[in-house]
């Protein structure tokens, strides 16, 4: 899932400065569930904006929207009349939904309210990590289900490096060592002479280097 | 169970500190009628007047209040203050009992407890005993303003009135007309069942060692007038100062046992057991309250034997800096120009020492109370040397005389879970003997038929109260009663003299049904006493409780603001409109009954699991009890002997041959849970039995799962045969198997395995068992050489006495110090050397047999039990009760509890009124035919919630659960309404009835005048 952490107020502040009538836009998949831009988290920034722009002495007005999902134009459709009645959206979504409502909105500046972090997971409340980084070609059955490239502040395909030390990784000693946690894995599976193969240098093509990405399923398009 | 048709559904409870409530509020629950007679003017014991308790620094009023208020309503508990017992006559499960009740000269009835007549009785200058007389009360008096019944009393001995024949001014200024200067003492007969006698202790104040100088020093004071120094609502709002000159000390000294442990001036062979813990305590707060004071505690042995305990020791040494010192300070000097106070003592390189300090602190005896004598003498029963009620190790809490048990401090000192404990099992053991009258003392009320409101407009009615002069003194409150007439909704509005007393409930009464009103805010007090009096107001005229709002105008608003009458006013209004908004949008909520499978599981088939099992089936309940090993007594199995000559043996043969034969007890050995499922009253589980499984329902869980000995890896244990543990020792003494006899030499090691990094608590019983075999040894051969090496020697309470009866055998006890344990090789005999802190030098010792006293430590299995039943354990492994002082035998999840080695390591007896205590308080829910769900609980709207799991995880009671239809599901049965799960839902897909996110809204918009 999409993780997403909130951008600090001053940020939106001075993003709505020239704006009187705002529209604050939650989105109630990804974000709600990390807690960062759902219903709950929509009520409270707009709160804060009021109280900040009140102490300030601005006349700003701010309303309130969640949306079901922002990454879809159906469920953006029905808030475009609402949505224009402002002078700019406040999008509490990740920058994909950002991105969709400023495509779908009739023109209107829309802002983002929060930064996207990673895809990753929740293993308690409060906490999220990183597992996977998008390199559209995936190597976890080479690595015992551990990836180097989420994993490795390096993204090394053959480690570990020298800066791992008793498992734990330079850049933070608070960190496994991605290639520490697969040695141990492999051992664990049986198949730790897998790693005697070398692995050549990936094809980044399939990732961010190939520019925007782009899928299409002929199968399912209509 | 008694058969008898006149057995009485009915018990006295004498005494109504915190284990006398708890008595009176587990036995009403099972289905009792209960008298509590304290001889106080007040009941709430000693507790209320403690800061904060240990380990956790929870503040004792805030956890003993909701006592209180639940004490004070509940219909089927009579509490009978100033009230002490005359005689007893009759037999178990029907007994007459006469008390005499002492002239209040205050009806009870009629008095609000405003305190209109303190404010104004002339009389000010009596100490405050309650507050050990650091500040002055009236002769018009309350105990102290938490206390129940909330009604004044006057001190006859001080009354002019009474005395004198003058004054008569409370009788003036009362509006309520409670004061009545003719009342007469009078007798009170009772007939009850049984007696639970709840008869708290004194802490010793006079006769205190006088080289201390108590009384004449004016800063050398009790541990419990610090108590009263350091708590807010204290003679000093919580302000330490130095009696003489009103300074705050910066220097503290806090000396231990003074009167405890003591046979030469006080004749106490006893340990006051909590006195180092709260020492402690004090000295953690002094340093919260006010930066740097240096706190000193002078002791002999440090004990913090309890759950928790030793990390408080090491955390009040390591993080708060608190100095502890092991010295007896032999006496104390006062300096007569500035007051300070002069400390000389032995350091420990035996060089003497003097020190000054500011403030002198004694942690003085817990000593019988001053009434015991002679109530023990009126109800005939047999009290030990020190005046404390006599009981046994095997049966702690049965008194000389069947149906009367002796709980809480009557029975020796003891620390407020022990007490609380016990109170649950006395209610576990009295209910058994009169079942068969369950129910037919309650009083239940019948109400008219409800007014279906649904879908009415709101019809609101205000009431604001007078409460004497302490509103209406400070707020316009006819102004305010004008001022709700014109808010929306409002249809009706009204002031009351007192709100609470019978006539003002009568007010509102008519009121709703006159003006049909369907709403009704009282601005008075706080909802913490007096919500449920009006609820019940609303409910006895035919409309919903949940209908109500309280506006507190008194606490947060007169009294905080008195000086500024107008502004006082003026944020009344707020208020009052503030929950008039609220109430609007109240919504009429029903309970709900859920059924209730009236049976018990009891995991585990030792000592605990088997008392527990006995007690539900006492009171004729099924019980399975399932047992891992192939036959019953777990941990008592090793147990030989005890402290005091029980026989703990033939206790485990008759637990066995009870359980046995119990109709109602089914037994499965060899038997594990596999899988269980439910909520309280309605669980499934499934049983384990070498591979076979039986499935069984049942309403509620006792835990008493055991612990392990541990197996010790130090001293060459496993590698020399004459290297044993004290379990060995004590079957062998037993069987006759050790080759000990009046020339040998036998040497004790304690804390083996525990106090260490690893396992940073007290083995708690390790001690004890050490002194008991030594004195085992010393008495079968009074020649042979028994050396204890220890750390602190931590034999608490009344087992201190076995303490001074081994060295009166010539055990010789060494200290050793913390880091330099001993070192032991082996030869032709074992070689022990010991750095002998007293003598400065290594002593040497040629033993014959080593003995490691080691600990009981937690079972790795049980984590996997936690887990099954989703219940918390301690870093310790040991499980978790909901609260470390008054639910310490509850699990936070309803319907489960833990007792004996499952919960820490303890003493048989311990283990034995924890299990009767785990059976009293499940028999609370097992003896409903059916269970309520409460109200007020979260509800979730199932197209909102995308499964985030944030009140998954969040609630601390495992409520919510994913469900197959991809949302979560709150079980009303199971929630406790706390509201973390909708504060935490960050799809607002949660809503709290009667708390609704509208609600909340409505009232933050209207105290800030939006609309």
């Amino acid at each position: 899932m999409i993780v997403a952490e909130q951008k600090p107020i001053g940020q939106v502040l001075d993003m709505i400065e020239p704006f009187e009538k705002i529209l604050v836009a939650g989105c109630a998949t990804c974000v709600t569930v990390c807690s960062t831009g759902g219903e709950k988290e929509v009520g409270i920034l707009a709160s804060a904006l009021r109280l900040a722009c009140a102490a300030r002495g601005l006349k700003k007005s701010f309303d309130e929207i969640t949306l079901t999902r922002q990454c879809d134009p159906e469920f953006i459709e029905p808030i475009k009349e609402f949505a224009s009645q402002h002078d700019a959206v406040v999008s509490m979504a990740c920058g994909v939904g950002v991105h969709f409502m400023a495509e779908h909105l009739p023109p209107m500046p829309v802002f983002p309210a929060v930064n996207t972090v990673f895809i990753g997971a929740n293993p308690e409340l409060g906490v999220w990590v990183e597992r996977c980084a998008m390199c559209g070609d995936c190597i976890l059955d080479k690595t015992g289900g551990i990836c180097p490239i989420a994993g490795c502040a390096k993204t090394m395909l053959n480690g570990p490096c020298g800066g791992s030390n008793e498992g734990m990784c330079e850049v933070d000693p608070e960190t496994p060592g991605a290639w520490a946690r697969i040695v141990e894995r492999m051992k664990q599976l049986g198949t730790l002479d897998k790693l005697d193969e070398i692995q050549p240098p990936k094809d980044w093509s399939t990732s961010r280097d190939g520019g925007p990405r782009k899928m299409i399923r002929e199968d399912l398009k209509l | 169970m008694a058969e008898t048709s006149n057995t009485e559904g009915s018990v006295l409870v004498v005494g109504g500190g915190i284990a006398g409530m708890q008595a009176a509020l587990d036995l009403v629950e099972s289905g009792f009628y209960v008298y509590v007679a304290d001889s106080a003017p007040a009941i709430g014991g000693h507790m209320a007047q403690l800061d904060k308790t240990f380990p956790t620094n929870d503040c004792a009023m805030c956890t003993e209040a909701p006592r209180l208020v639940d004490v004070a309503n509940d219909l089927n508990i009579e509490v009978l203050t100033l009230t002490d017992v005359l005689a007893i006559e009759g037999e178990p499960g029907n007994f007459t009992v006469h008390l005499r009740k002492r002239a209040r000269y205050v009806d009870e009835i009629r008095c609000t407890g405003c305190g209109d007549c303190i404010a104004k009785c002339p009389v000010k200058n009596l100490p405050d005993a309650f507050n050990l007389g650091i500040d002055n009360r009236t002769a018009i008096y309350k105990l102290y303003p938490q206390g129940v019944p909330n009604v004044a009393v006057i001190d006859a001995e001080h009354c002019l009135k009474l005395t004198k024949d003058k004054c008569g001014i409370c009788e003036r200024v009362c509006q309520a007309k409670a004061i009545n200067y003719e009342a007469q003492d009078e007798v009170v007969t009772v007939h009850v069942g049984g007696v639970i006698v709840a008869g708290g202790y004194e802490m010793s104040e006079s006769g205190t060692r006088s080289e201390y100088g108590h009384g004449r020093y004016a800063n050398v004071i009790t541990g419990l007038a610090f108590e009263r120094y350091l708590s807010a609502s204290g003679p000093t709002n919580g302000h330490v100062v130095r009696p003489s000159d009103q300074q705050t000390p910066k220097r503290i000294a806090f000396i231990q046992c003074v009167g405890s442990r003591d046979i030469t001036s006080r004749g106490n062979g006893y340990c006051s057991q909590v006195c180092c813990m709260y020492s402690t305590k004090h000295a953690i707060i002094a340093k919260e309250h006010e930066k740097g004071v240096e706190a000193t505690i002078f002791y002999i042995d440090l004990r913090a034997h309890g759950k928790g305990c030793e990390n408080y020791y090491i955390s009040a040494e390591k993080d708060y800096g608190v100095e502890f010192i092991r010295s007896m300070v032999p006496a104390v000097r006062e300096n007569p120009a500035d007051k300070s106070l002069t400390l000389a003592y032995l350091g420990g390189d035996g060089e003497r020492i003097e020190r000054e300090f500011d403030l002198v602190v004694l942690a003085t005896a817990m000593e019988p109370s001053p009434g015991m004598a002679e109530l023990a003498r009126n109800l005939d029963l047999k009290l030990d040397d020190y005046g404390f009620i006599r009981t046994q190790e095997t049966d702690p809490i049965a008194t000389s005389r069947e149906a009367i048990y002796a709980v809480g401090l009557s029975s020796g000192p003891k620390d407020i879970p022990d007490s609380v404990m016990q109170a649950s099992a006395a209610a576990g053991r009295v209910g058994a003997i009169i079942a068969s009258a369950r129910g037919s003392r309650l009083v239940e009320k019948t109400y008219p038929p409800l007014e279906v409101i649904e879908g009415q407009e709101p019809r609101v009615g205000v009431f604001v109260c007078h409460c004497g002069i302490n509103i209406a003194g400070v707020i316009d409150v006819e102004a305010l009663a004008e001022y709700a007439k014109t808010l929306p909704g409002v249809v009706h509005s009204d002031h009351i003299m007192y709100s609470c007393s019978p006539d003002g409930l009568d007010t509102i009464r008519s009121a709703i049904t006159e003006h049909k009103l369907n709403r009704v805010v009282v601005a008075a007090c706080t909802p913490r006493t007096h919500e449920p009096l009006f609820q019940e107001t609303l409910r006895e005229a035919g409309i919903n409780r949940y209908l109500f709002e309280l506006a507190n105008i008194r606490d947060q608003c007169s009294w905080v603001h008195s000086a500024d009458e107008a502004r006082a006013t003026e944020k009344a209004r707020d208020l009052i409109r503030s929950a008039i908004a609220k109430a609007a949008l109240a919504e009429p909520l029903y309970t709900v009954p859920i059924s209730n499978t009236q049976r018990c599981l009891v995991i585990g088939g030792g000592a605990a699991g088997m008392t527990a099992a006995l007690t539900v089936a006492g009171q004729g309940y099924g019980v399975s009890l399932i047992e891992r090993d192939a036959e019953l007594g777990g941990h008592l199995r090793s147990i030989r002997t005890l402290l005091g000559g029980d026989a703990p043996q033939e206790l485990l043969a008759d637990l066995r041959r009870r359980v046995d034969e119990h109709p109602l007890v089914d037994v499965h050995l060899e038997t594990t849970l596999k899988e269980i499922s439910g909520f309280v009253g309605n669980f499934k589980s499934v049983l384990a039995t070498n591979g076979s499984t039986t499935e069984i329902e049942h309403g509620t869980i006792i835990v008493a799962a055991g612990a392990k000995s541990y197996e010790p890896t130090e001293y060459l244990y496993g590698e020399n045969a004459r290297v044993v543990t004290q379990f060995q020792l004590e079957a062998g003494l037993a069987g006759g198997t050790l080759p000990i006899d009046d020339g040998s030499t036998v040497v004790m090691i304690q804390c083996v395995g525990n106090r260490t990094d690893e396992r940073p608590y007290c083995g708690r019983v390790c001690c004890a068992q050490a002194v008991k075999n030594a004195i085992a040894i010393k008495e079968k051969h009074p020649r042979a050489v028994v050396h204890v090496l220890y750390r602190d020697l931590r034999v608490f309470g009344l087992y201190e006495q076995y303490y001074l009866a081994a060295r009166k055998l010539g055990v010789i006890f060494t200290r050793y110090d913390d880091d330099d344990p001993p070192k032991v090789s082996a030869g032709d005999k074992l070689s022990v050397t010991v750095n002998d802190l007293v003598r400065g030098e290594p002593m040497h010792i040629s033993a014959d047999l080593l003995v490691l006293s080691v600990g009981v430590v937690a079972d790795e299995a049980h984590e996997a039990l936690g887990m099954q039943l989703k219940v918390p354990r301690t870093s310790d492994g040991f499980f978790l009760e909901a609260h470390v002082k008054l639910r310490p035998v509850d699990f936070a999840t309803e319907g489960m509890f833990v007792c004996g080695l499952a919960h820490f390591p303890k003493m048989l007896g311990e283990s034995i009124f924890q299990a009767q205590a785990a059976a009293g308080r499940a028999l609370t829910t097992m003896s409903q035919e059916q269970l309520t769900a409460s109200a007020v609980v979260a509800q979730v709207e199932p197209e909102m919630c995308k499964q985030c799991l944030a009140c998954v995880r969040s609630c601390p009671y495992n409520v919510p659960k994913m469900t197959h239809m991809h949302y979560v599901q709150i079980e009303p049965a199971e929630c406790q309404g706390c509201g973390i799960c909708v504060a935490e839902c960050p799809a607002k897909a949660i809503q709290l009835r009667r708390f609704t996110d509208a609600q909340i809204m409505a009232q933050a918009h209207a105290v800030m005048n939006e609309t």
